[in-house]
């Protein structure tokens, strides 16, 4: 045994400790061998005087107060190989379960930019009707004849109509929007629990149970779901782009009511385009 | 010489030999070869377990051949335990003594 294959030796059977005491340990051994070979002894003899490795990592390993028999020994090189596979897989699978997790994190923040966006909406529809007073007695004070009181009559009416109708839609929307959320939920669970079953299961595979199948199956519940909810989602975002000119044709339509009407209309509309 | 002898007051000679003068690892296990009969690779982890103790400190200085060597100094700590251990074999070694006398006569 020369120098480099004592050291490699030593330091796989000290490898629980941290890395810089190994170092420490392994660089005292390697002085003390060179200084035994500048002192006329070949590398092996200087060795040979440790005694036996193993003996010696189990009173390293005692110093430390680690108990030797507790500390699995070095794995031989196919396990090594199989091993870090392993590690390699569970990297894999960690970014994977992290893009999964970055996804399931967009949905949120799009769920709520779409909560926000609507409760906006309906703070715009609450706050349209208040300015329509400062605007009508400025106007009653103008003309104050009976005329302009019964147009003052209808003009409420109609906007209250609007707005009453606008509500409808709005609650009709949002019971839509909670209807789709209820379909998705189940599939958001099952693909959750999916994806915790396959890391108990890649657990048990790695401790020697035969769980392939299951983990086959659970990968393929897991990823069938979050398909299914992420073309829901898709869906749902289309719409909500194409929502804007849904809404255009609504805005020319609304002051054909009456000329009077006119300023009021455009106050509300610049509310709701702030909104 | 027996090996649980050798175990029980290496580390009494390990800590006396560093009482006078800080040594590093090398000089050390040749210092304690003089006196016990020792596996070499043995005095390092003694080294290190008296170390992590704070019987020891350590610290690094160069050598004008090779890598900077690593000195063992003894603390407060370990002259106390070293005194400790002295008594512990005097006595002990009295005791051993004393016992084989009565016994040979």
């Amino acid at each position: 045994m020369n120098k480099q294959e004592f050291l490699n030796e030593l330091q796989s059977r000290i490898r629980i400790l941290e890395e810089a005491e190994q170092q420490d340990i392994l660089a005292e051994y390697a002085q003390h061998i060179d200084l035994r070979t500048a002192g006329g002894l070949s590398e092996e003899e200087a060795i040979r005087d440790f005694g036996n490795p193993e003996e010696l990592a189990a009173e390293i390993l005692e110093a430390y107060h680690v108990d030797p028999a507790r500390v699995e020994t070095p794995p031989s090189q196919p396990l090594a190989g199989v091993s870090s596979g392993l590690k390699r897989t569970a990297g894999r699978c960690r970014r994977c379960l992290g893009r999964v997790g970055g996804g399931l994190r967009s949905l949120a923040s799009r769920i709520a930019a779409w909560w926000g966006s609507l409760g906006q909406r309906l703070r715009g529809l609450r706050r349209s009707p208040a300015p329509r007073p400062a605007a009508d007695t400025a106007d009653a004070e103008k003309a104050p004849s009976p005329v302009s009181r019964f147009r003052r009559i209808r003009t409420g009416a109609a906007l209250g109509l609007r707005g009453l109708g606008r509500l409808i839609k709005a609650l009709v929307r949002l019971a839509w929007n909670l209807l789709l959320l209820l379909i998705a939920l189940p599939f958001v669970v099952t693909a959750v629990l999916a994806i915790l079953s396959i890391g108990v299961l890649a657990v048990l595979l790695i401790q020697g149970y035969p769980l392939v199948g299951p983990l086959l199956c659970c990968l393929g519940l897991a990823l069938c779901c979050i398909a299914l909810v992420g073309l829901g989602t898709t869906l749902i975002w289309k719409r909500r782009n194409a929502a804007p000119s849904y809404e255009v044709p609504q805005g020319p339509s609304a002051p054909t009511t009456s000329q009077s009407l006119a300023p009021v209309e455009t106050h509300s509309e610049e509310v709701s385009i702030h909104a | 010489m027996n090996a649980q002898f050798k175990k029980g007051v290496l580390e009494l000679i390990v800590l006396e030999s560093v009482r006078k003068r800080d040594m590093y690892g090398y000089e050390l296990v040749a210092e304690v070869s003089k006196v016990v009969d020792v596996n070499e690779g043995t005095i390092y982890p003694l080294l290190k377990r008296l170390t992590n103790e704070h019987y020891f400190e350590t610290y690094l200085r160069e050598s004008s051949e090779g890598p900077p060597r690593k000195y063992y100094h003894l603390t407060a700590a370990g002259i106390l335990y070293r005194d400790a251990l002295e008594t512990e074999w005097l006595h002990f070694s009295q005791q051993v003594n004393a016992f084989l006398k009565e016994h040979r006569e």
